[in-house]
């Protein structure tokens, strides 16, 4: 079914609507209470309001709340922070408690139960709010009844079940979204930018994201011996946890390449898939795991280690930044490869002179000419380390020649990108700029252009008063286009019904303000004594005045 | 790469296929692969732990020691702050006192006499807990062993405060001394476990 279009005219265009930025929440405070207490907290209608808040810092606290079980099972952790693991504990469940206590007595005010008979036991036998309950009851029941420990951090881990309130919306979202879609095509949709993902695509990303995080701060932790000795085993679970859940996501993405456009092929297309440097990525981050594990007894693989850290690089999938720098070295790669050629041919001058100079004054220091290099590089680049340094009259004279030309020489490739970069990013607004009049083109702006417009703003992180100002430039630039548009023959006008209706509004326009200005009564008289206008024409010149 | 026109031809089924199957199952293997190799890093990682406890009961048994070892009656001959005295010889001139103990003689007693001769290499099945002047990554057959290194102050402006030094057999051990105690890992590499005074 064709969507509901809507004319929206750059005029129309609401810069801080489109970038999605805070609104202020449309709601009366005279409003009886518990239906303005809902609207603010849980209403999911009412832009502006505190619902997505709420619902977010709820996840975080559940995710906190898993981290905390997980870190109680580490004595070297817990052991230490017993206090502060209880306090975070009793700040949970007074949060949760909150939470349920505030859904309960809102329930009368939620769509899906207001109209059952008694919309809060109905919300009580909810799947949401049993699961709320789960959460909450061990708490409670541990200072009734005696309950063995590892029985009570079972039921804690009921805790996490709240994660499905923000899941299963977006898992029912994601099928909705992929209903006629095959199995492959939904892992598609799951790993790969799509417009099928929706949000389950946004938690994929984020539990991906925590994972690469996770294991990068464990790697960097496992360099630190005092935390290693204590906590080394607990390093080894998380490492093949999170190798796990890396080469799940890396088959995913390797078996769905196919539903890439110019992946068609099963074979090639996977071979491309797995060839291109952010597939290469991932199989980065879970290769060391494997051969660590499979070399161990013939290789020393502990340098292997280190390459873990390239989970991090899996962050930069997703990140337009890093794809406008790589898009910025590409472009100026023949420039910076100049400039590059001279600083090589400068340092590899230096230093022979260098050696030339001072060799025999300090044959320990300047031995040879690669020694002389590493000298001339951390003289050019103005690090001065001062392991080595020249004493001949000569060698110091040189030395200043080559201190002030290394300011100049390795500058230039720092100043090459960073007016790149802004050129880039003037580009780009520029691109916007013309996307928008290309789409406003017909006159209209569906909800599709808008949220590729919207996309566009956020990738080049535009802010309201910038999508303002380009709005602006654009409004005049129409309004210019629109004036010299009657500068155009009729039947060139009419090429374009958005033109045609342009101009007819024009020539309206030019018999209103006649109107306004000539004397009625002479005009009439005129028009009807010497049959200067038909009877329909006079009609229309009727119309028009009656419209005034 | 954006892949926003991502194909979306209409499909006649949308139930797995056998290739969705092999890819489930797959899936699955990688997993079972994972979780196995896991078990087996974490096996490793366990004899990793055994050395450091067994690193740990070397060094309470020292620091233990420590406060004793000076006493007339220490248990430990071999090992006491003073040099025994020989059965039925009485020390006359300069033969009054005989040579102090060293850390060698006190090392063979320590895994002759004490709890320590219980403890094994967890690196090699059966073997009994070994002593090494150093871990050395160049060899392997180190994993698992204790090294006992001494540290000497140095003497005040020095560029560094202290120099480390292996506790060689011939060391003596009259005087108390300030010990760093190691393990080596299953690459032979040095962990530290505590430095203590002996």
């Amino acid at each position: 079914m064709e969507q509901p279009r809507k004319a929206i005219q750059i005029a129309d265009l609401d810069a801080a609507a489109l970038l999605g930025a805070e609104v202020e929440a449309d709601i009366s405070p005279d409003l009886p209470r518990r239906q303005w207490l809902y609207a603010w907290l849980l209403n999911p209608n009412i832009p502006g309001n505190h619902q997505k808040s709420v619902d977010k810092w709820i996840a975080i606290l559940i995710i906190a709340n898993l981290f905390s079980m997980v870190l109680e099972q580490v004595p070297a952790i817990f052991e230490p922070y017993q206090n502060w693991f209880h306090a975070f504990d009793v700040f949970s469940i007074v949060v949760f408690v909150i939470e349920y206590v505030t859904r309960f007595y809102l329930a009368p005010e939620d769509e899906e139960f207001k109209n059952k008979g008694n919309p809060r036991l109905s919300y009580m036998g909810s799947p949401f709010a049993i699961i709320d309950l789960l959460a909450i009851l061990p708490f409670f029941l541990q200072a009734i009844v005696p309950v063995d420990l590892r029985a009570l951090r079972f039921l804690r881990l009921l805790r996490i079940l709240k994660i499905f309130r923000i899941l299963l919306p977006a898992l029912k979202e994601f099928q909705e979204l992929n209903r006629e879609r095959t199995f492959r095509q939904k892992i598609h949709a799951l790993v790969f930018t799509s417009p099928y993902g929706g949000k389950l695509k946004d938690f994929f990303d984020v539990f991906i994201g925590v994972w690469v995080l996770i294991s990068v701060i464990a790697v960097v932790l496992e360099s630190v011996a005092s935390v290693s000795y204590l906590i080394n085993i607990e390093f080894v679970i998380l490492d093949t946890i999170a190798v796990a859940v890396f080469t799940i996501e890396y088959m995913m993405r390797i078996y769905s390449a196919v539903e890439e456009p110019g992946h068609r092929n099963p074979l090639t297309g996977r071979i491309k898939q797995i060839t291109n440097p952010s597939t290469f990525i991932d199989l980065l981050a879970i290769l060391p795991f494997f051969l660590e594990v499979f070399l161990h007894h013939v290789l020393d693989l502990r340098f292997l280690r280190v390459f873990r850290l390239a989970r991090l690089l899996k962050l930069t999938r997703g990140s337009d930044a890093t794809a406008t720098l790589f898009q910025v070295i590409k472009r100026e790669w023949p420039v910076m490869s100049a400039a590059a050629f001279i600083m090589i041919l400068l340092i590899v001058l230096t230093a022979s002179l260098g050696y030339l100079f001072e060799h025999a004054a300090q044959p320990e220091k300047f031995e040879n000419i690669p020694t002389a290099i590493y000298w001339a590089v951390i003289t050019l680049a103005s690090v001065g380390y001062g392991d080595i340094s020249p004493v001949t009259p000569i060698g110091r004279a040189m030395t200043v020649v080559m201190a002030l030309l290394g300011i100049g020489i390795f500058a230039i490739p720092a100043g090459l990108l960073a007016s790149a970069f802004s050129d880039q990013l003037h580009k780009e607004r520029d691109a916007l700029k013309a996307s928008i009049l290309k789409m406003l083109g017909d006159g209209e702006l569906d909800e599709k252009e808008i949220t590729l417009l919207r996309s566009e703003a956020k990738r080049l992180h535009l802010t309201v008063e910038e999508m303002n100002s380009i709005l602006e430039v654009l409004n005049l630039e129409m309004e210019n286009a629109r004036k010299s548009l009657l500068q155009l023959p009729v039947n060139v006008i009419a090429q374009n019904p958005l033109h045609s209706v342009e101009h007819y509004k024009y020539l309206l326009n030019q018999i209103s303000q006649l109107s306004i200005y000539v004397d009625q009564t002479a005009f009439l008289e005129k028009a009807q004594a010497s049959d200067k206008l038909t009877a329909s024409e006079l009609e229309i010149w009727k119309r028009i005045n009656e419209q005034r | 790469m954006s892949s926003t026109q991502a194909h979306s031809n209409p499909t006649k089924s949308t139930h797995p296929t056998l290739y969705d199957w092999a890819f489930i199952v797959a899936c699955i293997v990688a997993l079972g692969v994972v979780a196995f190799l896991g078990k087996l890093a974490y096996i490793e990682a366990m004899k990793t732990e055994t050395a450091k406890r067994n690193g740990e009961a070397v060094m309470t048994w020292m620091q233990e020691a420590s406060n004793g070892r000076f006493d007339a009656d220490y248990g430990v001959a071999a090992c006491a702050g003073t040099a025994p005295k020989a059965a039925g010889v009485v020390p006359t001139g300069d033969n009054a006192s005989t040579a102090p103990n060293t850390w060698g003689g006190c090392l063979d007693a320590i895994l002759i006499q004490t709890s320590m001769k219980t403890l094994d290499n967890p690196f090699r099945d059966g073997d009994a807990l070994d002593f090494a002047p150093a871990c050395n990554p160049e060899d392997r057959n180190l994993a698992g062993n204790i090294v006992l290194e001494k540290i000497t102050a140095t003497p005040p402006g020095s560029a560094v405060p202290t120099v480390i030094s292996p506790l060689t057999s011939d060391v003596a051990i009259d005087q108390k001394i300030l010990v760093r105690l190691s393990v080596c890992d299953k690459g032979a590499y040095a962990v530290k476990v505590a430095e203590f005074e002996f």
